[in-house]
């Protein structure tokens, strides 16, 4: 399936472009996709699923999923 | 947990007895609003508190013999400024009690206790100079009356011995041909310690001319002062606001004040003349009116 | 627009009861069974290094529990929203006076405070780097090794070195502001428990549970799930509590001990380690035409962030989005400094950087028009942003823009009107008065790059009412109040049948932060799409027991109703009933993600913004010439909040801005020297008292509404304490001809430049 990603701040730096997308084994769960991006911070992180947050990083992703990885923030 | 030892005696003979039991240990409350912050701040560490609260020959307010008016040590601030006969015969003391700390703090913050700290920035001392006020003194050695400029030392230095308390003050009564005021500048228009202060009474002859002048300031010096230098030049002269602008600028003659976070040296010498313009001002339209 | 019940209306705030009747538990006011007293142990200095910690003398102290150092920080010893950089407690290095050194546990909170003392720490005291500029420097100490500058900020756009040539009237200043402090009601407390599978619950004022929960479990080096985290009530504040303030030290002291505890921090305490606002030093210089058309600003500002970054790094970006003001301004030159020195540290703080720059660009501005003979509205009308403009960054303003109506209803406003008859009327000859007035825009929600999301929960109870939960803390805003006005329309009921469930990781979805005029736009869309999958899972259920098809459902006030036969209704309380009896339930969730500005600038992080409130403020002034007093006499606040969901509450938040705004100009400041803070507590900390206050405060509600907000709703929780204090250092110059580039505008200070203006 494909899994359309999107980084931000901090977690750019895990891959060379901040949107792009990600072909993984139907199934696949969060944990694979951050497994894939070699992802370390594994506490201070918040995942998007198309817009929702999810607070378990065995949640199986679905096709076409875009998926939103950043590093929780502030601001005004 | 630390032990702090409480005694409310109810009399003066059981204050002093406490206080030559306990010594340097004991510590006199009475409002608490002084206190309770050194305490809270560490500042002092006493093993007893002896709350004069219930000691009834430290309260009231009343008129005494030879034309004087006595206020007890524990009279508290809201006390005295709305008690009928201070307004009427000292209003300016009414007017300084008036304007210490907040509701809260006039409520419990008492007069004796407010001299007894022997702060320069005390709001009522100021009043109680210009009132050339006695302090009644009570110890093991007896009782004892000291003027008000006698009683202050210095930054919370008092005449005040540790076995000593305040028992009240007195003045004696003004007349009617008195006028009075106190100004006094905080950071803010409540709890707030003054950067100067200036209380006057002055005897009234005609309208702009007074004799028996005095002069207070607060906040700027190690203790209140009274201000002679102003004070010669405003006696027996005939005032306009003209004259009133350049005598309240030799006030800072009589200051020797300290730069801190409320405000600066400089800044408390100019304060010191203005307020005392700005109440000289307030006093000759006053006057103009009647 | 949908028409309301509840929305629009000045419904009493659901916590005015417990609060007038004291019965409502602020986090300082909880106990639990066996529990410790936690102390932290501040640093004695404020740059040194650690040589050596003993904590023996401590720990044989009769009723102590537990002493921490590092050495007992499981995770990351660190936090700070966006980086790291301040040690949860200090094992090499402290760089401020608020540094935690060591924890203490003990049975009593004397006895805790007594352990302190005994601990033994050898410091090597180092130089200090106190002023921002100097710390800039080559030559200065580094407060952190990676440089004392934290973060830069450039934009440009045209060219303002032409626009300084070719233009009418060029005003060139530099403006400085205070330390203010947020002086919550509640100083920094809390309590924790933890069970016996080392489950970890935290009460303790906050503005985002579910960052705290990360920031507590990177720390611990925990799943985060066994993080519990509870900020309702806060206790107030302002932004002072978005950062991890004690959670980290009462989840170690359960870890450690098994026991509850429970950490109450004095206000000396707060004010020494807590969160200030930046003090910032601003150089401006701006152009405009003849007819007073800004053409040009250049801006330099260099912020204090302290010892710690915290988001001091997001506010100078915010602050220069904001440096221009909510003006048309085609040619910009504005860079920014995040600086560290070894002062207190500084982070969010209702207006997030706008107050500075807002105060320094509205000071501009009147003097332009000063210069050129204008008036004061009228520079303002010249220049204010209309939607579909450019505004200073480039972008475009795409939402909805209220600042012309503001201006509007400001102009109308019964003390502009009478301004000059007020004006003549001082209470004593040396007193003079003036009339002061500044705009101000602010960014709502994080801005781009920074995906901005936000969940609700409804839950339809066996009852009949319906429990909702948006995790944005109560702090004091009246954010719970106006979710349950939103709620109430969006499913249709009574608001006295909505449960509030709010700030805690336990019971509501993450819904953000508490911050950045976010809560109400975020967490009504949320209910707005919560709200609609109710209705569907309502309508199954009614179709069911109507038998009647689902699409026939129609949701009416409290009841659903079939729309081809509209006798056949059935009660939301039946249909709870319903539900109840089949051993089910209906929940449903909204999940809402904020639109963001078409602009994107290259290397920066939340800003630009989308959506803005906007808001005209007016001071009268009475300046005292013999002292230099200020007293504001009157003020009128003119917000755009877009729907004000309860106009009371909005009145609130402006009338409170306006006082704390009044505090930023005139008396407010944390003074630090060489580290030490001298400004310890509310006696020379100088707050407005109610006698300070304005005599009268007119707040006119000025709604442009929102299309994509909630009933039309943005965001006003920051933008209404912005303006108000250049308008009153604006009216003290109109009463006196002096201008106050520097806040507070004390009584000396205006005094001093009474006596340079007599002199020159």
């Amino acid at each position: 399936m494909k899994i359309n990603v999107c980084l931000f701040g901090p977690m750019k730096k895990y891959a060379d472009k901040d949107k792009f997308q990600l072909e993984l084994e139907e199934g696949a769960t969060i944990t694979d996709l951050l497994d894939r991006l070699k992802i370390e911070d594994r506490i201070y992180i918040v995942v998007l699923i198309n817009g929702r947050r999810a607070y378990d990083e065995d949640e199986p992703l679905s096709d076409g999923a875009e998926v939103l990885i950043m590093a929780p923030t502030g601001g005004g | 947990m630390t032990r702090l030892h409480v005694a409310i005696p109810t009399s003066i003979d059981e204050t002093l007895g406490l206080l030559e039991k306990w010594g340097h240990d004991a510590a006199v409350i009475a409002g608490g609003t002084d206190l309770v912050v050194e305490l809270k701040d560490k500042l002092k560490s006493p093993k007893a508190l002896i709350d004069i609260g219930r000691v009834p020959e430290v309260r009231g307010i009343r008129e005494a013999e030879g034309n004087h008016v006595w206020i007890g040590a524990m009279s508290t601030h809201a006390e005295i400024a709305s008690s009928t006969v201070v307004k009427e015969i000292a209003p300016i003391l009414a007017k300084a009690c008036a304007q210490v700390g907040s509701p809260q703090i006039r409520n419990r913050g008492t007069i004796g206790g407010n001299m007894s700290t022997a702060s320069p920035a005390g709001d009522t001392i100021p009043a109680l100079y210009v009132l050339e006020a006695s302090v009644e003194i009570i110890g093991p050695r007896g009782k004892r009356t000291v003027p008000i400029e006698s009683f202050f030392q210095g930054p919370k230095k008092s005449a005040l011995a540790p076995d000593e308390i305040v028992l009240g003050v007195k003045f004696q009564k003004l007349g009617k041909e008195y006028v009075s005021f106190f100004r006094k500048l905080g950071q803010r228009k409540s709890l707030a310690i003054s950067i100067v202060s200036v209380a006057f009474v002055g005897k009234c002859q005609k309208p702009g001319l007074f004799t028996d002048v005095r002069v207070a300031l607060g906040s700027v010096a190690p203790t209140v002062v009274r201000a002679r230098t102003v004070e010669n030049a405003i006696r027996e002269k005939q005032l306009d606001p003209k004259t009133a602008e350049y005598i309240s600028k030799l006030a800072f003659r009589d200051c020797v004040p300290i730069t801190d976070v409320r405000g600066s040296k400089g800044y408390r010498e100019q304060m010191a003349c203005n307020l005392l313009y700005e109440g000289l001002l307030s006093l000759l339209s006053c006057c103009e009116a009647c | 627009m949908t028409k309301t019940k509840w929305v629009g209306m000045d419904v009493t705030r659901i916590d005015a009861k417990d609060k007038v009747r004291g019965a409502l538990k602020y986090m300082s006011d909880l106990s639990l069974p066996n529990m410790i007293h936690g102390a932290v142990l501040r640093s004695k200095h404020p740059h040194a290094l650690i040589k050596k910690i003993d904590t023996k003398r401590a720990k044989e102290l009769d009723g102590v529990v537990t002493v921490l150092t590092h050495e007992d920080v499981p995770g990351l010893n660190g936090f700070g929203i966006a980086i790291p950089d301040q040690p949860v407690l200090c094992g090499d290095k402290v760089r401020y006076m608020g540094d935690a050194v060591a924890l203490v546990g003990a049975e009593s909170k004397e006895t805790a405070e007594r352990a302190l003392e005994l601990i033994e720490v050898e410091y090597e005291p180092l130089p200090l780097v106190s002023d921002p500029e100097q710390a800039m420097l080559e030559s200065s100490p580094l407060v952190h090794e990676t440089g004392n500058i934290h973060n830069h900020v450039k934009i440009e756009r045209g060219d303002v070195e032409a626009a300084f040539k070719e233009a009418h009237v060029v005003v060139e200043n530099t403006y400085s502001t205070p330390r203010q402090m947020h002086a919550f009601l509640e100083p920094e407390s809390g309590v924790a428990t933890i069970d016996e599978d080392k489950n970890i619950t935290i009460w303790c004022g906050g503005q985002h549970p579910y960052r705290d929960q990360l920031q507590v479990a990177r720390a611990l080096g925990m799943n985060p799930r066994k993080i519990r985290i509870v900020n309702t009530p806060a206790g107030g504040a302002f932004g002072g509590k978005d950062e991890i303030t004690l959670q980290i030290y009462l989840a170690l002291l359960v870890l450690h001990t098994g026991r509850p505890a429970k950490i109450v921090i004095s206000r000396e305490e707060s004010v020494v380690a807590g969160m200030k606002r930046h003090p910032m030093k601003i150089y401006m210089k701006t152009a405009a035409s003849a007819d007073g058309t800004i053409l040009a600003n250049q801006a330099r500002v260099v912020s204090d962030t302290g010892a710690y970054a915290s988001l001091g790094g997001p506010v100078i970006g915010f602050a220069i989005e904001h440096s221009c003001g909510a003006y048309r301004v085609e040619n910009v030159d504005l860079e920014g400094f995040c600086v560290y020195t070894n002062n207190c540290v500084a982070g969010a703080f209702r207006g997030f950087g706008a107050n500075q720059v807002t105060f320094a660009v509205e000071t501009q501005l009147d003097m332009i028009a000063e210069k050129l003979g204008m008036g004061k509205l009228d520079i303002r009308k010249k220049n204010a942003l209309r939607k579909g403009d450019i505004a200073a960054l480039g972008h475009k303003m795409e939402a909805s823009v209220g600042l012309m109506r503001t201006l509007e209803a400001a102009e109308n406003s019964r003390l502009w009107q009478i301004r000059e008859e007020l004006k003549a009327k001082p209470s004593a000859p040396h007193k003079k008065r003036g009339i002061g007035i500044a705009c101000a825009f602010q960014g709502c929600g994080l801005g781009k790059g920074l995906p901005d999301y936000g969940a609700a929960t409804i839950e339809l109870l066996p009852n009949g009412q319906f429990a909702i939960g948006i995790s944005c803390p109560e702090i004091g805003q009246g954010n719970t109040t106006a979710f349950v006005q939103i709620a109430a329309d969006y499913i249709k009921c009574s608001i006295d049948d909505i449960v509030m469930l709010s700030g805690d990781t336990g019971h509501t979805l993450d819904s953000g932060t508490s911050t950045a005029s976010r809560s109400i736009y975020t967490g009504g869309n949320a209910l707005k799409l919560a709200a609609e999958n109710l209705h569907d899972a309502i309508s199954t259920v009614a179709a069911e027991i109507l038998s009647v098809p689902g699409n026939d459902i129609d949701i009416r006030y409290e009841s659903a109703v079939s729309k081809s036969c509209p006798e056949k209704t059935v009660s939301f309380k039946t249909i709870a009933e319903f539900v109840k009896k089949k051993g089910k339930t209906i929940k449903s969730e909204g999940h809402f993600l904020w639109p963001v500005s078409e602009t994107e600038l290259e290397g920066y992080v939340g800003i630009p913004h989308l959506l803005y409130s906007y808001i005209t403020q007016i001071a009268l002034v009475e300046v005292n010439t013999l002292t230099g007093e200020t007293e504001v006499v009157e003020a009128v606040s003119v917000p755009d909040p877009g729907k004000a969901i309860n106009p009371q509450g909005v009145e609130g938040q402006s009338e409170g801005g306006v006082v704390m705004g009044m505090g930023y100009a005139l008396t407010e400041d944390t003074i630090i020297e060489e580290g030490i803070t001298l400004t310890r507590n509310f006696s020379t900390y100088i707050l407005p008292t109610s006698l300070d206050m304005p005599h009268k405060i007119d707040t006119i509600i000025a709604e442009e509404l929102e299309p994509s907000g909630p009933f039309g709703a943005k965001g006003i929780g920051e933008a209404v304490c912005v303006p108000i204090s250049p308008a009153i250092t604006n009216a003290i110059y109109d009463a006196v001809g002096v201008w106050m580039k520097q806040i507070p505008a004390t009584a000396e200070r205006v005094y001093t430049a009474l006596k340079n203006k007599e002199v020159s």
